[in-house]
Order: C-alpha cells, then sequence, then structure tokens
C-alpha cells in the first residue's frame, strides 16, 4: 500500500491538519483582515498579510455537487473504489472537496451537509470527510 | 482600428512532430527535433532564430534557460511560456510583442513534452501544491476528479445530458480520423460513447484525453521576413489573454474567454458568424461548451442545443478542431496548449492536405489552462487571418 499524497502536502496543509486534530474542523484564515481561504497557503490572498491561524470551525455546509470516483492512481484509493466525492460549499464562504463517507452517498446537490476532518491515515487516507447535516 | 496592434507581425510554419503515447525522449529533445522540422519547412538556418518561447511540463530538470547552451543556439530573447492548455495563445503574444519591438527577429514557438511510462500520473501528484493538498488526497485521480465537478455543475445548471458532450466528441473523432499525426483515429459512434467504462462519473473514457508525447509549434517574424522566405503567413487580427476571471464563482458554468470575448470581437472588428474555423481546447468536453458559449457562438446555457443543431465537422457549417483536437491526437502535455492553434494556421494558409476546410480565411482559436484547485486559471483567444 501507498499513501504518496500524504508525503507531499505542504507546510501549511500540516498545520491545517494539526489544527484540526485539536478543534475538529479549522480554516485557514487572515489575522489581520479575516479573510477566510482555501486550499492553505502562508499569507492572506486578500491582504497578503503572512499572519495566518487556523480557526474553528462547524464545518455546516451545502453540497454543490457530488461525482463517482472509478479510478485512482494511488494503492491506497484503488481498493476503496468506488468513491463518491463532494463539492462543498461551506457557510464560512469556501469550497473544499471532500469524501463523501458511506453512510451518507444517497446526499443530492443543494442538501446540508457537516463536513469533519480527521488526520490522513493508511484506514482514512483523506483529511476531510463529508456527512449528511 | 485595433486590429493593427500586432501591425505587420506573422506567424507560420505550423509544425506537429513525435505524437506516440508513451516516449522514453525527454521533452528537450522533442524541442529539438521539433525545430529541427521548423527549420527544414521554412528553409533557414539555426542561427536565423534568435528568438524561443518554450512551454512544457516535464522539462523541470533542464530548464529553459538550458536550451540555448543545449539546442546551440545564440538566443537574444528567451521566454518560459508555463501556462498549459493557454500556453500556444500566450507564447504567440510574447512572441509578437518581441518581434514589434525589435528584440528579436524570427522566435520559434513550441511547446512539447515527453511521456514515459507512469509519466502523467506523476505529472498531476505533484501538479501544484494546492492540487497536492486540496485535490490528490481526494482519490488521487488527477485532474478527472475537479473536472468531474466542473461537467455534473454544468449539467445540472443546463440540463445538458451525456449525449449532448458525446455529439462533440464523435465530430471530433471523425474529424481526427482525417489527422495523420492524431493517435486515435477511428470514429466512434454514440452507442460507443455512452458504453465507454466510467472513470469520474458523470466521465467516461470517451471523454479524457489520452495523454501521450508529443510536439507542436510555429515561428513568428515580421511580414516582410514571411515575404522574403515566401512562407504561407497569417495575420494576427486579435489576442487576449486572462488570469484568474470570476474568482468569486461558486459552480464553474465559464472561463475567462466570457470576461474577455466583447473586448476580443472589438478589436477584430468581426462576429462569431465571419469565422472560418475554430479551435478551443478540449481537455474535457464540458470546456469546450463553455467557450462556445462565451465566444459568441450561442447563449450561456445552450451549447448542447448548438452542438446538436450543428455540423462542427471538418465539412461542417463550422469546422471545429479540425485536427481531432486533444480527444482525437491526444494530449501532449503542454504541447496540447499549441495544438489548436498549430492547427488553426495550418488551415488558414491552406496547409491541411486531407482535411483542408474550403476557403478558410478567418480561425479562431481558445485556450484554458493551469488547473490549480478547482478550475483553470489561464484563459486566451487569438484571431488569425489569412495574408
Amino acid at each position: 500500500m501507498t499513501l504518496s499524497h500524504l508525503w507531499h502536502q505542504s507546510p501549511q496543509l500540516a498545520e491545517m491538519i494539526e489544527a484540526c486534530s485539536v478543534n475538529h474542523f479549522a480554516i485557514p484564515t487572515c489575522s489581520h483582515c479575516h479573510t477566510r481561504f482555501y486550499p492553505p497557503q502562508s499569507w492572506c490572498p486578500s491582504c497578503l498579510d503572512e499572519s495566518v491561524q487556523y480557526l474553528r470551525d462547524d464545518g455546516a455546509g451545502t453540497l454543490v455537487s457530488s461525482i463517482r470516483l472509478h479510478i485512482s492512481f494511488d494503492a491506497a484509493w484503488k481498493m476503496r473504489l468506488p468513491v463518491d466525492v463532494g463539492c462543498i460549499r461551506l457557510r464560512a464562504g469556501i469550497s473544499v472537496f471532500a469524501l463523501i463517507d458511506e453512510s451518507s452517498i444517497s446526499i443530492r446537490p443543494g442538501d446540508d451537509v457537516l463536513v469533519r476532518a480527521q488526520p490522513p491515515s493508511e484506514s482514512f487516507p483523506a483529511l476531510l470527510r463529508a456527512v449528511r447535516g | 482600428m485595433i486590429s493593427s496592434d500586432f501591425d505587420r507581425v506573422v506567424l507560420a510554419v505550423p509544425t506537429s512532430f513525435g505524437y506516440a503515447k508513451h516516449s522514453k525522449q525527454s521533452a528537450d529533445w522533442f524541442v529539438a527535433q521539433c525545430l529541427k522540422r521548423m527549420l527544414v519547412d521554412a528553409g533557414i538556418e539555426k542561427s536565423d532564430v534568435d528568438g524561443l518561447a518554450v512551454s512544457s511540463f516535464t522539462m523541470a530538470t533542464n530548464p529553459v534557460a538550458s536550451l540555448s547552451r543545449s539546442l546551440g543556439m545564440s538566443l537574444k530573447w528567451l521566454e518560459s511560456v508555463p501556462f498549459g492548455g493557454a500556453s500556444g495563445i500566450l507564447a504567440l503574444r510574447r512572441a509578437g510583442r518581441a518581434v514589434q519591438n525589435g528584440d528579436a527577429s524570427i522566435v520559434a514557438c513550441i511547446g512539447a513534452d515527453s511521456n514515459p511510462r507512469g509519466g502523467f500520473e506523476s505529472l498531476v501528484s505533484r501538479f501544484s501544491m494546492a492540487s497536492e493538498d486540496a485535490v490528490f488526497p481526494y482519490g488521487a485521480a488527477g485532474p478527472s476528479m475537479p473536472f468531474a465537478h466542473m461537467t455534473r455543475q454544468y449539467m445540472d445548471a443546463t440540463g445538458t445530458s451525456r449525449e449532448d458532450f458525446g455529439r462533440l466528441c464523435i465530430s471530433q473523432r471523425w474529424n481526427s480520423s482525417k489527422c495523420e499525426h492524431a493517435l486515435l483515429r477511428s470514429p466512434i459512434s454514440l452507442a460507443e460513447y455512452l458504453e465507454a467504462p466510467a472513470i469520474a462519473e458523470p466521465l467516461h473514457k470517451l471523454d479524457l484525453v489520452m495523454p501521450c508525447a508529443g510536439a507542436d509549434g510555429f515561428l513568428v517574424m515580421s511580414e516582410d521576413a514571411a515575404l522574403a522566405l515566401r512562407l504561407p503567413y497569417a495575420r494576427i487580427r486579435s489576442l487576449v489573454e486572462r488570469h484568474n476571471a470570476f474568482a468569486d464563482d461558486q459552480r464553474i458554468l465559464r472561463g475567462g474567454w466570457a470576461r474577455d470575448s466583447d473586448v476580443f470581437y472589438g478589436l477584430s472588428g468581426l462576429r462569431p458568424r465571419d469565422i472560418d474555423v475554430l479551435a478551443t481546447y478540449d481537455d474535457f468536453p464540458v470546456v469546450v461548451f463553455m467557450q462556445l458559449e462565451a465566444l459568441g457562438f450561442c447563449e450561456p446555457g445552450r451549447a448542447a442545443e448548438f452542438v446538436r443543431d450543428n455540423d462542427l465537422t471538418i465539412n461542417g457549417n463550422l469546422p471545429h478542431n479540425t485536427s481531432g483536437g486533444q480527444l482525437g491526437c491526444g494530449q501532449a502535455g503542454a504541447a496540447g496548449g499549441y495544438l489548436g492553434l498549430v492547427e488553426i494556421l495550418r488551415q488558414i494558409t491552406h496547409q491541411a492536405s486531407g482535411r483542408q476546410v474550403n476557403g478558410a480565411r478567418i480561425g479562431v482559436v481558445a485556450g484554458y489552462g493551469m488547473a490549480v484547485y478547482d478550475r483553470c486559471l489561464a484563459t486566451g483567444i487569438a484571431m488569425l487571418e489569412a495574408a
């Protein structure tokens, strides 16, 4: 089994993962102008300030679209196929991709969802997971 | 009249080289061999070329700066143009300005990439930091995942069906059957399209381009130089460029072409009905649909109807992606960002041999490049006119 994506994450994603493990779910947020953004980076895309915090969020949002993957380049994923991936618009104003939990594969665009985070592992090789809200 | 914006600057010598599903040769080798062919076709010496613009994803260990040495050239102007599917148009813009301003006299613009076995998987897994952090960890499926979302969002918003996308793919595969360097030359039926294996639903196998190796390129020079060399050439009637348009769109139903098409047509003084041959960037069918709308061939959300009601094959009323595009030729990395431009140049200079569009004089090419997270960021549109 390989989890190649684990070895190529940015330092900023590592910080976000660490914040998520403490706070359940956290969003990169500019300390200066309070802009929330994603994917994580070490400066604010709005005011360019370099003080970025990872602030707790309830992960509530709406499913924009869902797709079903039948292929993967990664052995860790191949054994799980097919998997559903959602595009979720969080109430916090950012959009994320998240694995749709097996318990929630019947959700449809427009449905309320909750995004949850957990550190990637061999048993769950993703950071974000979406469940019915 | 701003159509003289690129006054007396032309492009010539459309060149495609070395299309193959896999190759052990490096991207530099493809650049060198494409250049060699261009020099032969132009009837010039290597020393006559004093400018070079190169686009490549896989040349990282040998940066573009190293090419002057490996190609044995002393250049006055050298540019890396790393914009994926918009690279050809953006290279043309930069090279045109260089010639216009006297920074170079003849610029070779080349997109080239290799594709060793496993190369595509390696490329997409490290495509950008945003993709590594926020796309790859969700199934490790490359660009198919975010573009499947784009496709689904477009289908939900417009009512477009798989059959509608299938009609486009069928027309391009018919065109590629007439193209000597296309790797996928067998026409397909709607049944074959619909029954193809699912990849990232709603995307199925025949919605996806086949990664491959290859190179495409052209020369940019003054009109006087082209006349002296007796080369068939084309003028640049209009060209626009945009990065990160509509950044706040929650659903991705349009690209930068929509923001700039009024300026684009205003610069040209022409309208969509004046276009003889069209090339859109076709990494996924939904992107073609968005371009047809943005370029004014139909209203937003009505591309399915347009494709149903019009013939996009070589002999049709709107010849489109006449080489078969990437869906027919394959996607040779950044060369895919030159493929459409090179084909338009070939068509309007009447060098398209067995697939020539009769009387083609005005061609438009659109580009879409560099998938970062959930969309591509760079767009461009160019209108070329026969001399």
